[in-house]
Formats: structure tokens, sequence, C-alpha cells
């Protein structure tokens, strides 16, 4: 019996000891994708180098929420977000240090902080995804989603989490909050389906129960790998088109970092054309934002395949914030 | 005349004992029987294979002329023998009042509701613990328990009455009063009786006949 | 207050809840500050609130009440029945508890496409049935044989199933009751089937989106907790209840050693088999066939067989889930350790504070439990932030960064289900084989070990088992907790994002089949009257 008592003491005495690790990431990009950037990373400078990730369920909050609950004694050199407006909230809440890496010499204007505090980089751009085993009715804008003849064969997710509220909060600072909720007012009521989120409503298209939807470019890769019949279609093309939304990866350095120089090397390392080269032909078909990277061909690239719009990051990232309590009513009920 | 209770040449073997080893007993309607011996003898292992809750390895049990067991097959289930056995350690139901107790058991056995309920009350407050009606069992003493064991078993006016040493940890008073209760019940019922003890005073007491278990053989 | 020589036992208490404050209620000290804060209160009395309250209490009632109306006779047919080839059946009563309720959400709606609310209590009262289950498994493990005999000489196998039933009411009410908290706070499985059909929404969701406006600091980290504070309050009621109710069903001690061997049912076998098999299907079979068909499951336009996607997968998990299982399986250890050292003190104390008949000491009782099952109540995001705030700190790095703290805070967080379990089965232990060691004068810690817990081995270790598992399958704590992060319930909910649909399955099932291991270990080398 005494063995009982023993053992969980001895236990406990060994899982005390922690390694302090020479560089903690912070990503909230897929770990399947990411951690192979980090181990190369590692292998390549022989730094040990601690990873963590976030879920989807948590809509991808987790780690901004550690980071903001740890902002006292911080324990992150660098955040790598999959995304872009909690980066900007982590500059704004002062929890990032500028640095201007050289590596981020080629990335275009508009995918960087003018004040350092972040850079952009391989992105994911917000795409119809469609059946191609059947006659589809596809709308050609995202503002068409809503006509009764698109509608009711359509699916996209609820603009309360990652990219369809990035997406969703550019349209409300492009053509006002008022234009946006009643169309989404309008959407709801339309027979449009509406999804949980970005891989949801893409499985809900794989498994036929909607003709296309909204997504990600990454989940419509996933889609398509998987053996369905699928295709993707930039919205907004054409003339008079704004465009589609790119939604870049950005990485942070922590301010007051416990690892610095690391922190430097590691944002080097992942804003490199070799980094965005190697995400685009992972499987998550990450668009690079510099030109000349070398990408597979099926991965289509803005200004060649498609064209992208431009978007003003930080207002976007203060309307998201004023705007996501109106969705939240109008959509959590 | 068909024996109330029929045993030949019963045996049962528990690892590697011979707890019982080829008992034969015949019991006559109201006949009663005083088991003696030893701890670890095999009285109750005997009540419970006559009662249908063990099988036996060998030999049969005829309960009213009708074989009820017959070596490792129990051929009448427990229910349907007509008896009933008093625990040593009682075997209350935990969940229920002490009237519940009877009377759920009457209602069990296919009384009606309000007959269920007046023949448990009478038989309580024959026992003397109809006040402790709405108790539940565990907050009774140990004599209020034993009276509540024996409510519920005499109730059911089983024509046979097994019980398992039921006055072993009462005090000499209570004893005296147990015992002069089941006296007076018995004569009342006319049920067989087997009772286990180990108290010689007891089973000269009981006025039928007495044996004694030892090495798994009856003398 | 004097000390004998190690008699008393309140200097291992002292040790115990000192461990408990440490482990689970300091990093809950931000949020109950909101208690103090009557300003933030405000935010809570909001009608769009209260729908989605009322909306989460009934679905959480119901998924409760389908744990219960299924955990509960599957337990008494699975653990008490002789039934013929359904021996092995009570060991996979856990089973549906190490897969995360979102894969087998995720398998009812690939198996009967459903959606919508209804689904969603389907799928979480299935997920949390054997909870129910295996409290009622542990009650009836200890009716007194003599009492069960006794329904078979009264009426037979009807009347001894309906006394089971009563015998073990109050433990599957309990058990359904923490099914209950369990489905009330989860908002995945809702967010997953309103995708899919009717549109609908829980609290949990709103409290989850509360911690958005969290800026760093405990001040706005009331807001969360503000929102939290009525499901909580709730929940804890229902406990409470459930502590009443149990306390009124009454219970006798097992005097006996002999413990009521499987009941042959006569001519209710066929019934009673075809009952048990259907609940066997429900709980164990369908899900389990639909997600291991979904590890080999791929579109039409896909190149290969079932097998050959199915084996890839496996190997996919085994591959990359290997390190991060054995570091799931060490913060369990540890979770599990700790409430193999404190759950006897605690379950000891509060069963001696309950354990006299005057009512205010019972009242206490069930107060005590209520209490000690907060940080079980309390949302886990918020208890992750609160655990950051509370050990984040210069010269703490070395615990801060270790398993040990997970550990402790995920111990802490499940300890109730061990003491609740412990304190169940430690009420059966006769009362003078207590009163005779204590008259041999032997210290109480002695007593505790070869009285008390040598006779309830088996709940001691279920319960640190369970509190292993829990640890195991919890995952927003597992975010936000450093050393916890590189954990199986990370990876696996990762995976989920990025429709990697067969390695979930895959290493869903990895994950289940190696909780699992232990447990049909034990069950297969256990005694059937190990007790």
């Amino acid at each position: 019996m005494k063995i009982h008592f023993l053992l969980p003491l001895l236990l406990i005495a060994f899982s005390s000891c922690a390694r302090e690790a020479d560089l903690v990431v912070y990503c909230s990009l897929d770990q399947v994708h990411s951690e192979k950037i980090l181990k190369l990373f590692a292998d390549r400078t022989g730094l040990d180098v601690m990873g963590a990730w976030d879920v989807e369920r948590n809509k991808t909050v987790g780690l901004v929420n550690r980071l903001l609950a740890e902002q006292n004694h911080p324990r992150a050199d660098v955040y790598w977000n999959n995304e872009i407006a909690h980066t900007i909230r982590l500059k704004k809440a002062g929890l990032t240090q500028p640095y201007a890496s050289p590596s981020a010499e080629g990335i275009p204007f508009g995918y960087k902080d003018a004040d350092h505090h972040w850079t952009g980089f391989a992105a994911r751009a917000r795409v119809f995804l469609q059946r191609t085993d059947k006659e589809v009715a596809l709308p050609a804008r995202v503002y068409e989603m809503a006509e009764p003849q698109f509608a009711r064969h359509g699916a996209m997710a609820a603009p309360l989490t990652g990219t369809t509220l990035t997406h969703f909060s550019a349209l409300s600072l492009n053509d006002s909050s008022t234009h946006v909720l009643t169309w989404l007012d309008k959407a709801s009521q339309s027979g449009l389906k509406i999804g949980a989120g970005n891989a949801d409503v893409m499985r809900r298209t794989c498994e036929g129960d909607v003709d296309w939807c909204l997504t990600d470019t990454d989940d419509a890769a996933a889609a398509r790998r998987n053996g369905h019949p699928v295709e993707v279609v930039f919205p907004d093309q054409g003339e008079g088109g704004r465009g589609a939304l790119l939604i870049p990866n950005t990485v942070c350095m922590i301010a007051n970092a416990p690892h610095p120089d690391a922190a430097r090397q590691f944002i080097d390392f992942v804003l490199s054309a070799e980094v965005e080269a190697l995400l685009a032909a992972s499987d998550s078909e990450q668009i690079p934002l510099r030109p000349g990277v070398d990408a597979p061909d099926y991965v289509k690239l803005p200004g060649r395949d498609f064209h992208a719009t431009t978007v003003n990051w930080e207002a976007v990232a203060n309307e998201l914030d004023q705007r996501f309590p109106d969705f939240q009513k109008q959509f959590v009920k | 005349m068909t024996a109330s209770i029929h045993i030949q040449n019963l045996s049962r073997t528990l690892g590697a004992k011979k707890i019982l080893d080829g008992i034969n007993l015949s019991l006559e309607d109201g006949e009663r029987l005083a088991l003696c011996g030893p701890s670890g003898a095999g009285k109750t292992t005997l009540l419970r294979i006559l009662a249908g809750l063990e099988p036996a390895d060998s030999g049969t049990i005829q309960i009213r002329g009708q074989l009820a067991t017959k070596g490792s097959k129990v051929v009448i289930p427990p229910w349907k023998r007509n008896l009933q056995m008093v625990f040593q350690d009682l075997g209350l139901w935990p969940t229920r009042t002490v009237l519940r107790n009877v009377s759920d058991a009457l209602r069990a056995a296919g009384r009606s509701k309000a007959i269920a309920e007046s023949s448990a009350r009478t038989m309580l407050d024959r026992l003397g613990i109809l006040s402790l009606a709405d108790r539940k069992p565990a907050t009774l003493s140990g004599g209020e328990a034993r009276r509540l064991a024996f409510a519920r078993a005499l109730a059911l006016e089983p024509k046979i009455l097994l019980l398992d040493e039921p006055f072993a940890s009462l005090d000499p008073e209570a004893r005296q009063q147990g015992q002069l209760l089941l006296e007076e019940i018995l004569t009342h019922t006319k049920a067989t009786l087997i009772l286990v003890t180990h108290d010689a005073d007891e089973a000269k007491r009981l006025g039928g006949q007495s044996l004694n278990l030892h090495d798994g053989q009856l003398s | 207050m004097i000390f004998h020589s190690g008699r008393s036992p309140w200097p291992w208490r002292f040790l115990a809840l000192g461990a408990l404050l440490l482990a689970a209620f300091w990093p809950l000290a931000p949020l109950l500050q909101t208690l103090l804060s009557p300003q933030e209160w405000a935010s809570i009395f909001e009608p769009r609130l209260a729908g989605l309250f009322a909306q989460t209490l009934w679905m959480s009632a119901l998924s409760g009440l389908i744990a219960l109306l299924v955990g509960w006779p599957t337990a008494v047919l699975a653990s008490r029945l002789h039934l013929p080839g359904f021996g092995w059946l009570h060991f996979l009563l856990p089973l549906p508890l190490l897969l995360p309720p979102l894969l087998l959400a995720q398998a009812w709606h690939g198996l009967t496409g459903m959606d919508g609310p209804w689904a969603s209590v389907w799928s979480l009262g299935l997920a949390y049935a054997p909870l129910s289950a295996l409290f009622v498994a542990r009650a009836l493990r200890h009716q007194q044989a003599s009492a069960h005999e006794s329904t078979l000489l009264v009426a037979g196998p009807r009347f001894a199933l309906n006394e089971m039933f009563r015998v073990s009411a109050p433990a599957a009410i309990l058990g359904a009751t923490l099914a209950a908290v369990f489905a009330s706070t989860d908002f995945a499985v809702p967010d997953y089937f309103s995708s899919l059909g009717d549109k609908f929404s829980v609290y949990p969701a709103e409290v989850f989106n509360h911690w958005r406006s969290y800026q760093g600091d405990p001040a706005t980290l009331k807001q969360g907790a503000a929102v939290a504070a009525p499901l909580v309050a709730v929940s804890a009621l229902a406990l409470y209840a459930a502590f009443v109710l149990r306390d009124r069903a009454g219970a006798l001690e097992s005097n006996s050693s002999r413990i009521a061997k499987p009941m042959r049912c006569g001519s209710l076998c066929i019934p009673l088999s075809v009952a048990l098999l259907s609940f066997s299907v429900l709980l164990f079979f369908l899900p389990l066939g639909r997600i291991l068909y979904e590890t080999g499951a791929t579109g039409p336009e896909s190149q290969g067989s079932w097998a050959s996607h199915a084996t890839a997968a496996f190997s996919d998990a085994v591959q990359r889930g290997r390190s991060d299982l054995g570091h799931s399986l060490a913060l369990g250890a540890l979770a599990g350790a700790f409430a193999l050292l404190v759950a006897p003190f605690l379950a000891h104390f509060w069963l001696q504070l309950g354990g006299h008949h005057q009512p205010w000491r019972k009242r206490a009782a069930r107060l005590f439990g209520t209490l000690l099952a907060l940080p079980l109540l309390a949302p886990a995001v918020g208890t992750g932030l609160g655990a950051i705030l509370a050990f984040n700190r210069p010269g703490w790095e070395p615990f801060y960064d270790s398993l040990l703290m997970p550990g402790l805070v995920l111990g802490g967080r499940y300890l109730p289900i061990a003491v609740f379990l412990l304190a169940e089965r430690m009420s059966r232990i006769p009362q003078a084989r207590i009163e005779s060691a204590r008259l041999t004068g032997m210290p109480y810690l002695f007593r505790l070990l070869y009285v008390r817990l040598a006779t309830c081995r088996d709940a001691w270790l279920l319960g640190a088992g369970l509190v292993a598992v829990f640890a195991i399958r919890e995952l927003d704590l597992a975010v936000l907790l450093p050393a916890a992060n590189a954990s199986a319930a990370v990876r696996y909910y990762n995976a989920l994002h990025f429709a990697r649909d067969n390695f979930v399955a895959a290493f869903g099932l990895l994950i289940t089949l190696l909780l699992f291991l232990p447990v049909a270990i034990h069950a297969l080398f256990s005694k059937p009257n190990d007790a």
C-alpha cells in the first residue's frame, strides 16, 4: 500500500525538472506544417527550439491570451501567427518590439508594419470552393452570395473567428459597417448555410450538402488532396472586381523576449524566400507574397493568376475590434 | 405424507475443503430443526443451497415433493420455493423505509398495494416496531433491525423459514425476547424451521430436533 | 489544537488542503475576485444572454438525462447480471470517456447525418454516459450480498433488478449531474452541430468569447469570469442537490465481505441480453466502428484502397504523435499521482464531516463537496489564465516551465471526481473495522493506509485513473500551460482544423487505445471480488 504513496511522490519530484530552451516560438499555423520549419531551423542552428501551438476550437486565440497573461514576465520570444488581426492587437497592447529583418526586403510594403513590429509572409486567399461533378450556380463576387439563385446552394463560416472575421472586418472598413451588417442579415435570411469555421463549410461542400462555399485556399487544398471533386474560384475578379483578399502569416518579436538574438535569427529565417517556398510546397499551399519565389504550378499567385485586393491592416484590426460585438449579436443567439 | 424438506446425499466442496459430505435430512411440515456446529462447518452453506442461492455438487433436495436442486442444477429458483431466510447480516434494503421493506416485499410477491400496506403495518405492530415505520434501516438499533428482518420474512407467510444465527449479536435480554417472539410466530404460522445457532440452550429451547454439523456430516 | 503523536488527522488534512489550495484555488483567485466586484455583474443581465443560458440549461440537463438513461442500465446490466457472452462488457464502460467528444460527435453525424441542438444533446449525453455508468458500477459492486439475495427470495430477478436500480440511484444521479456539468461547459460539439444544420449557440461559447476582451490584467479577466459565474452557480446548485438526494437515500455499510454474485436472469435473459447489446452498440460499437471507417475514408477521386489510407493514417499518427502521447501520459500520470496522494485525506475528511446525524454537519459536508468541485466547474480558459498570473513570476521559471505545474493544476481541477468515488466507497467500510484499528493506537496515516485504503484500493485507483484521463483529454488548459502544450490533445485538435480527417480518426483511436490498455490489463488480471 505504501508504494501507492511513494510512487506518486517520486513522479512529482522527477517532473519538477524543466528544460530551458534557447528559443520559444508560439505558433498559430497548423502544427503539421510549422513544426517542420521549426525543426529545420533547429537543425541548422543547433539551437534548442521549443514550440507551442494553438487550436481552431479555441478560435486560435489561446496563444494570444497566453501572451497577454504572460506580459509581465514574457516566456515567448517569437509569435508566428497564421493571421494578422491578433498580431496587431498584440502590438497595440505593447507586447511586441520592432525588428526590421533583412529577410523582409522583397515582401510587398502592404504586408509589413511601418514600425517593423510585424512582417507578413506566405498568405492564404479567401476563395470559393465549388464542386466539379455537377452544374454549379456560383456567385462571382462575395456580395452575390446572398442572392437567391446562389444562396440556397452555398455556405460560409460565421464571421466570428479567424479569416472570415478578418474578411468581413475588411469589407466593413471599405463599404461601411451598416452595409456589411445589413448584408449579413440578408445572407442569414437567404438560405445561405452559416458554418462554424472554414474547414466545416469545406467539409459540407465535400460531402455534397452544398455546391460551393467561401473558404481559404489551405482548406480548399485539403479538400482536393482528400480526393473530392472540387476546384477553387477566386472571387471579385474581372472588371470592377476589387480582387480576392490575401491574409498573410505574420511574425513578430515579443517585447522583453528572454532570448532576443535567437528570436531575430528565427525571424530572419522564417521570412526568407526559402521558407515561403517550403510553405507553398506544403499541403497547406500557402501563397508566397514576394515575387519570384519557387512555388508549385498548382499554387496560384497574385498578379499572375488572380487579382488581389489591397488592405490597410492596422485599420482592419481596429474595425475588427469595433465590429466583433455586432457580429456576435447577430450570430450568437 | 410428503416431507416439507427432503435432502438426499448432498455434497458441496469449496476449494479443497469438503463443506458438506453426503448430507441426508428430512423434515415434515411445521417441524423445527436447530443446526449447531463450529464456525466454518457449512451450516450457512447448507441453508443457502436449500434456499436455491447456491448449487450443490451432488445430491438432491426435494421441497414438498418437488425436485428443487439436483447436483449443480438449481431446478426450482429461490423465488419459487416458498421459503424465506433471515440472513446473519439481515439483508435489509437500505433505500426503503421500515414500512416499505415489508410492504414492497408483499407487493413484489403479488399483493395489492392496500393489502400489502395493511399487512405490513400489522406485522410491524406485532413485532413492536410500527412506530419506526418511516425510518431507514441505517438508523435502527441492532435489535430493531433484526425485528424488521423477521417482519419481512414472516409477512410473506413462507412454508419454510431459514434463520441464520438470528440472535447472535444480541444482549441476553434482547435474545430472550427474540426467542419468545419466534416461538409465538411459529405457533401461529406452523412453518417448517431450520435455525442455525452456536447456542445449545437456544437449540434446546426451540423444542424440535437438534443436529450437529461437523466435518461436513450431520450427527 | 494539540496533535497527539501522529494520531491526529489534522496535520495531514492541512497538508492536503494546502496542496488543493495551491493547485486548484490559487489559479482561480483572479476569477473569484469577480464576486467582490458587483459592477462586473451588470454585463450578464442581457436578454440575449438569458436566452443562451436557458438554451444551455435545457440542453445540458437533457444530456445529463441521456447519460443517466443509458449509463445507469448499462452499468447494472454489464456489471451485475450473468448474461452469456457479456462478461467482458463492463471492461468497456469507461471507453467513450477516453474519446474526445468532438470525435464522437463527428462519428454520430457520419452515421446518421444528425445536426442541430438535439444532435448535440444526444452526442454529449452518450459521450459522458460512462461517468454515470462508472459511479453506478462502483455502488453496485458493494451492494450487500444478503440484501440482493433476499430480493431473489422474495420475488425473483425482476424485483432484484428493481432493488439494484434503487441502491445505485444516488450514484447514477451524481454521475449524471457531473455529465450535465461537463456537457454545459462544452461549446465545440454544439458549434460543430450548429455548423451542420439549424443554427444555435450555447452559453459557454459566449463565456469563451468574453475571454477575447482579456487584455492581460486581472481586471479584464473579470468580464469573462462574470459571464461564466451563472453557469458555475447553477452547476454548483445541481451538484448540491445531488448530494442531498444521496444523503436522503441512506445506505447501510457492508458488514459482509461477501460480494453478491452476478445474477442469473432466468426467463429475462433474452430481453436483458438484447437491451445490453443495444446499449453497447450505442455506446461503443457504432461510434468506434464509424471512427475506424474514417481512418481510411476519402473522396471519390482519391487513389488507393480504404486499407491503404487507414494504414497510412495510423502510421502517420504513430510517427507524429508518439512524443505527444508520451508527454500526455506523463501529464496524466502526474495529475493522477496528485489525486492518489491528496484524495484519501479529503475523502476521509468529507466523510467524517457528514458522518454524523446532526443536520448542520450534513449541510456542511454538502457545502464542502460543492466547494471542492468549484475548480471542476470553473471555465478552463479562466483557470489557465489564472494559473499563468499565479505562477509566472521571476524566479519561478523552473516550476512554471516544468510538467509539474500543469500536472498540479489539472490534478486539482479533476480531483473532485476521485474524492467523490473514494468517499462513496469509504462510507461502506464497516465501522467496527475502523474503530478496532483506532483502539490499537495505530497512527492516523497507518489507519488510513492499512484499514481504509486497503479496503478501497479499487475506488482509489479508479478515481486517480479518471483524473489522469480527464487531464489527458483537457484541451483549453493544455494550450495555455507551457509544458502541457506538447500534448496529444493539442495535436489532435490542431489537426482537426486542417481537415486531416484520416489522421484525426487514427490518432483519436490511438489515444483511446493507449489509455484503455491499463484499464483492460487491470480488469483482466484483477480477481472478480478484488474490493
